[in-house]
């Protein structure tokens, strides 16, 4: 008893021992392993033995003295195909003479061979090194307002793994694609779906292929993997990708840990905290419906992230749509912005540019620790987004609500290379970040205790849109580095997830040709919904592509004027070179208003310029900047008078072509 | 002890065991011993086609975003199939697959893959900062120039420069696609005069504005090591002969803590921060905090008139040019592009093969392709790929003109739907002054230090001197200290503490090691 004791105990030192002693070496050791030429290691010294073997074959056979009755039973086996040829006496006696030779030759060999792999590994395992060995190369995804704070950690995590300075493994944080695109991607070698790519030479990733995803909510999770498995069978949207059809399960693995928690939260401005946040709505835990009430009657907006780009834009849609008010509710809206974070540097903006206090009437809809970032100053993860530490008036207050959900952040592991060194590194990685959470519950009001819920069709918004998208179709556009047709036709396929099934798009091109004459070649309609077929949103799309007419600036108001059959919105395309022909010189804002109001069919107008300005008299749309939309002029935005139709220009959209276009269909939505 | 059977065996062996076995044994031993040896000294992670199951048999190039306007570079690939489809029976088809604009995901992205042998990708186009990682990573195939399909020597046939960027321990593993060096676009139409020398442009910055980018990020450390090695250039003349040697010199060794070198840096520092905050007297510009600029935000701070300089890479020039802001009512540009005032980094993009491949001949055709004098000068037309092609920039030189993308595409057979712009196009005369700035820049930029822990450097590098650059409080760090973390950075070694000790504070740590 007393010895299997200390047998035991001695066995369990030893290992201990050993594993710290070979700790720092692992790394090494395993890549050494990972890169030994395992092919000549092995095939070599198999292939002389075999040489040897049948050297000695005909000793066997003759009468010569056989070195061993177990040589003879290996030889016999191995051997036994060959057994039936009468070997010449001569290659019997020379063989008889070469066998102690041969032998000792190979035997030697393999032992100079051991030699020198043993004293490898002692030197490049054991041996102190100068630079280190490559690190595991880890791509971990998260929604863009969890990237920093998952960088952060990785950062922790990666100095705690040190040893003698050196890190095992490189953790690459990135922001994860919306639902849609994920759904597509993991069924697609992360491959975006550009749709019709047919013989295009070149597709697109979804960004990071991850080896880990931090989804916001279980119920994230859960609509990518469900999507799968109810749509495993089905075509894409665009009705002839090669999808694979196999389960998500045994590509995504969702650990049973969560790596933070947190809570959507009503995010209020110090400056309009007490106007809002009155102690009786406190009492009651701030029910989602009375805050809106109260919202609206101070002339205040509830505002959140596009559901159809943000996770945590969806998670509100959909409590929303359960909770009481409406997402139509004048006082609460989606705005265009893709995460929580580009929400509150929109926010930002407005608070700088507005010398009034109009920018604290806005109130977010965000997670909790969004607000915190926000406050702490910095970037927010957005080029051009930073700033400095905020307080009182100007920071932000997040307070829970009992109809705002809980946020589990699970941790899901993706096997696409089924590599076990790479998933035992995650492992790693992922027990590390459940003991160390990237957000712990934070923030005033109660503690909200139910889980956030998702549902696809609170995601996209309903009010149906009939839009044909003119666009510049002058020499200038055809060069312009943003948006170009091949840059059109990405953004626009990128877009097509916020489109819904009724929605109808069509495209065409406007321009004069050498002499002057007023061209306006047509796509087919299609719906947005991107049913097969030549009527198809795809359709669209390759026209988009493929087209390659184009020539000098036509005036927007006299294409606008040339439609025969319009449809009930317009979106003109252009890098601004076109309102330089506008009749009038300086009234080309003018100029294009009066042809909206003479085209009985169009209501709205939306100019998306990249890269000229705007001219004068064209107002922004209401949504690149947020404002407050309590007073009917305001909910208005591009029109000066009584007149019904809307319109804007956007030169304010940058390189963001897919965002630029979703901010636009999302504003045609609200006037539709 | 009486001997067994066993022991009769080993006794009748030794009894045979002669002085020629005895050599023989030796002999072998050692041949076992080198033969181990050399095979583990001579190979990376085996490769074969075998290793890549399921994979789609096409010539996967893994790259970053398009920089240029209308596809150009999907419409050189495509080129490149229509050219297989008619030489061979069985072409594999090449097909770009565009990762990331995001270099640090492309490299995360590329370098995941290579660990993983999946065979995902055959050709590469990497940031030469990365060649050294990958090369020594044994990620990347040996790429032997051949001087016959190059007709001539690869020295006289590249930019010298540019070639450099992907030798890796004297051996050439990547090939130059795109040559990048930092640029100084200067606005013509507001008051800001061309500089004369690096000093001249730090008191006219700080009148008329400058965008730089001294964000947090990779990019942040080129414009210290830009800041750093200017320091002290005075003409642009001087720039060949200046000792700039103030991090590492020419080996790669980091110097910092010799002589008076960290006070030269942190006067250099200093200066560049008075031209980038100091000048803000009208309030027109944001505040420090609010200013940390990348590539694109400088780019939109340029265009929208809030500086009147910029520091950017020579991508910005298409952008600008095809800007109609950016052009006057004449339909010219307004603005001047010049060479950096101080010495660049060097930039640019390289092509490889990956270990991995398995299709390495292809993938070898389609590299000679596309550095091809043809491609390489309608990548540079159609959408501001600057050339590696030296003869180009010769003859840009001794003609005094270049052929535009529309002449390019007027030659070609699609070229003909195509009616230019004239008032916006690039002409030819903008196109050949803008090389010619290029060529300057890449002659005279510096490369980063080359170490398959660049990214580890840069890390360290920045977040001591990015606040001494960007920040008044900004504090210089114990400049010994902080140079062996430098030193352990180049191998890849972080140390556990803060590197940026303040010289009494270092000396305690001096040792500590993570």
């Amino acid at each position: 008893m007393v010895t299997t004791a200390l047998t035991a105990a001695v066995t369990s030192v030893a290992t201990l021992v050993a594993t710290a002693a070979a700790t720092p070496f692992s790394n090494r050791l395993q890549n050494l392993i990972e890169q030994a030429p395992v092919t000549p290691l092995i095939t070599v010294p198999a292939s002389v033995g075999a040489l040897v073997i049948i050297c000695c074959y005909p000793l066997w056979r003759g009468k010569v003295r056989t070195p061993g009755r177990w040589a003879a039973a290996v030889a016999a086996v191995a051997l036994w195909p060959f057994h039936q040829i009468q070997w010449p006496q001569g290659l019997r006696s020379w063989a008889g003479r070469m066998l102690v030779p041969l032998a000792v030759g190979y035997i030697a060999a393999c032992l100079g061979a051991f030699t020198g792999l043993v004293g490898l590994v002692v030197v490049k395992v054991v041996a102190p090194s100068g630079a280190c060995e490559p690190p595991r190369e880890l791509r971990v995804i998260t929604a863009l307002e969890n990237v920093t704070a998952l960088r952060e950690r990785a950062e922790a995590y990666t100095k705690e793994q040190r040893t003698d300075g050196c890190a095992p493994v490189r953790i690459e944080v990135g922001a994860a694609p919306t639902i849609e695109e994920m759904r597509y991607g993991f069924r697609n070698e992360w491959l975006r779906d550009d749709a019709l790519q047919n013989d295009e030479p070149y597709r697109r990733m979804l960004g990071l292929t991850p080896d880990a995803w931090i989804p916001t909510s279980s119920a994230e999770f859960d609509l990518v993997v469900q999507d799968v498995s109810e749509k495993g069978g089905e075509k894409t949207n665009n009705g002839d990708a090669p999808e694979k059809t196999s389960s998500l399960r045994s590509l995504l693995h969702k650990r049973n840990e969560q790596v933070g928690t947190d809570h959507m939260s009503i995010a209020v401005f110090g400056a309009a905290k007490n106007d809002l946040l009155t102690g009786e709505l406190e009492s009651a835990g701030y029910p989602l419906a009375e805050i809106v009430q109260r919202a609206r009657s101070k002339g205040m907006s509830l505002v959140y992230p596009q559901p159809a780009f943000s996770t945590s834009g969806a998670i509100v849609a959909t409590t929303l749509s359960g909770a009481g008010p409406q997402p139509g509710d004048a006082a609460l809206r989606a705005t265009f912005d893709n995460s929580a974070n580009a929400l509150l540097c929109h926010l930002r903006d407005a608070g700088r540019e507005r010398a009034d206090e109009d920018w604290a009437r806005l109130v977010a809809l965000v997670p909790s620790h969004t607000a915190d970032e926000y406050n702490r100053g910095g970037d927010l993860g957005i080029e051009g987004c930073a700033h400095d530490p905020l307080a009182g008036r100007a920071a932000l207050t997040p307070v829970s609500s009992v109809d705002l959900p809980t946020l589990d952040y699970p941790f899901v592991e993706i096997d696409w290379s089924q590599d076990p060194a790479r998933r035992a590194a995650l492992d790693g990685f992922a027990t590390w970040l459940a003991d160390n959470k990237l957000f712990e519950p934070t923030g005033e009001g109660p503690q909200p205790s139910s889980a956030a819920r998702i549902s696809a069709d609170a995601a996209r918004p309903g009010h149906r849109v009939d839009l044909q998208i003119m666009i510049d179709g002058s020499g200038s556009m055809a060069r312009s580095p943003t948006a170009s047709a091949s840059a059109l036709h990405d953004a626009l396929a990128e877009v097509r997830q916020i489109l819904t099934d009724t929605d109808q798009v069509s495209a065409g091109k406007f321009f004069t040709d050498d002499r002057g004459t007023a061209k306006a070649p047509m796509a087919r309609e299609g719906d947005g919904g991107g049913e097969e077929g030549p009527g198809g949103y795809g359709e669209v799309l390759r026209w988009i592509a493929d087209d390659r007419q184009s020539g000098f600036d036509e005036p927007i108001s006299r294409a606008i004027g040339g439609l025969s059959h319009p449809a009930n919105s317009i979106a003109v395309i252009t890098d601004g070179g076109p309102f330089n022909d506008e009749p009038g010189p300086g009234n080309a804002g003018q100029s294009i208003r009066r042809a909206v109001r003479r085209a009985a069919d169009v209501s709205n107008l939306y100019i998306l310029t990249f890269g000229g300005r705007c001219p004068d008299g064209l107002e922004a749309p209401r949504s690149v900047r947020p404002s407050v939309s309590a007073s009917p002029s305001d909910g208005r935005p591009g029109s000066s008078g009584p007149v019904a139709e809307h319109v804007v220009c956007d030169d304010t959209a940058g390189t963001d072509v897919a965002g630029a276009l979703g901010r636009m269909i999302f504003q045609f939505r609200e006037w539709s | 002890m009486a001997a067994g059977p066993s022991g009769a065996f080993w006794s009748r062996w030794y009894e045979r065991f002669t002085r020629f076995h005895l050599r023989l044994a030796a002999a072998c031993f050692l041949a076992g011993a080198v033969f181990v040896i050399a095979v583990s000294q001579h190979s990376g992670s085996p490769s074969s086609q075998t290793a890549c199951p399921g994979r789609p048999d096409d010539l996967v190039i893994g790259t970053g975003a398009e920089i240029g306007a209308g596809g150009v570079r999907h419409d050189v690939i495509k080129a490149w199939n229509d050219e297989q489809r008619e030489l061979k029976k069985k072409p594999l088809k090449a097909t770009l697959v565009e990762i990331s604009e995001s270099s640090d995901e492309q490299r995360s992205e590329l370098a995941a893959a290579a660990q993983s042998k999946r065979c995902a990708y055959d050709v590469l186009l990497l940031d030469v900062a990365y060649i050294t990682e990958f090369a020594r990573n044994h990620y990347l195939e040996k790429f032997e120039l051949d001087p016959g399909k190059l007709g001539g020597l690869p020295e006289r046939y590249f930019l010298r420069k540019s070639l450099e960027t992907g030798r890796v321990d004297g051996e050439q593993f990547a090939v130059p696609f795109a040559a990048d060096a930092p640029l100084l676009y200067r606005r013509t139409d507001a008051p800001a005069p061309p500089p004369q020398d690096t000093k001249k442009f730090l008191e006219l910055a700080r009148e008329h504005g400058y965008a730089a980018q001294f964000d947090d990020y990779e990019g942040g450390t080129v414009n210290l090591l830009e800041a750093i090695f200017s320091a002290g250039s005075q003409k642009a003349e001087d720039r060949k002969t200046q000792a700039d040697d103030l991090v590492f010199d020419d080996r790669g060794d980091v110097v910092l803590d010799q002589d008076d070198n960290g006070e030269k840096v942190m006067d250099a520092l200093r200066a560049w921060r008075e031209a980038l905050f100091a000048g803000n007297r009208d309030d027109t510009r944001p505040p420090p905090g609010e200013s940390a600029l990348r590539e694109e935000s400088s780019l939109q701070a340029f265009r929208t008139g809030l500086v009147g300089y910029m520091r950017n890479w020579p991508f910005a020039f298409n952008r600008l040019a095809a800007d109609p802001l950016m052009r006057d009512d004449d339909g010219s540009l307004k603005f001047q592009v010049l060479s950096f005032p101080g010495t660049g980094v060097l930039g640019g993009v390289d092509l490889a093969i990956a270990k991995d491949s398995p299709h390495k001949e292809e993938a070898r055709e389609l590299i000679y392709y596309l550095i091809s004098q043809d491609v390489q000068e309608r990548l540079f037309a159609c959408a501001g790929y600057p050339p590696v092609v030296a003869a180009l920039y010769e003859r840009y030189e001794r003609s005094g003109t270049a052929r535009t993308c529309g002449d390019l595409a007027a030659d070609g057979a699609d070229g003909a739907g195509r009616p230019a712009e004239r008032d916006t196009e690039i002409t030819g005369d903008q196109l050949v002054r803008f090389a010619g700035e290029v060529h300057e820049a890449v002659d005279h930029a510096r490369p980063r230090p080359k170490s398959a822990y660049y990214a580890t450097f840069s890390q360290v590098f920045r977040s001591c001197l990015l606040p001494v650059a960007t920040t008044a409080s900004g504090a210089a760090p114990d400049f010994h200290y902080f140079s062996d973390a430098l030193r352990d950075a180049l191998n890849g070694r972080r140390r556990s503490d803060d590197a940026c000790h303040p010289p009494a504070q270092a000396a305690l740590k001096s040792d500590i090691r993570g």
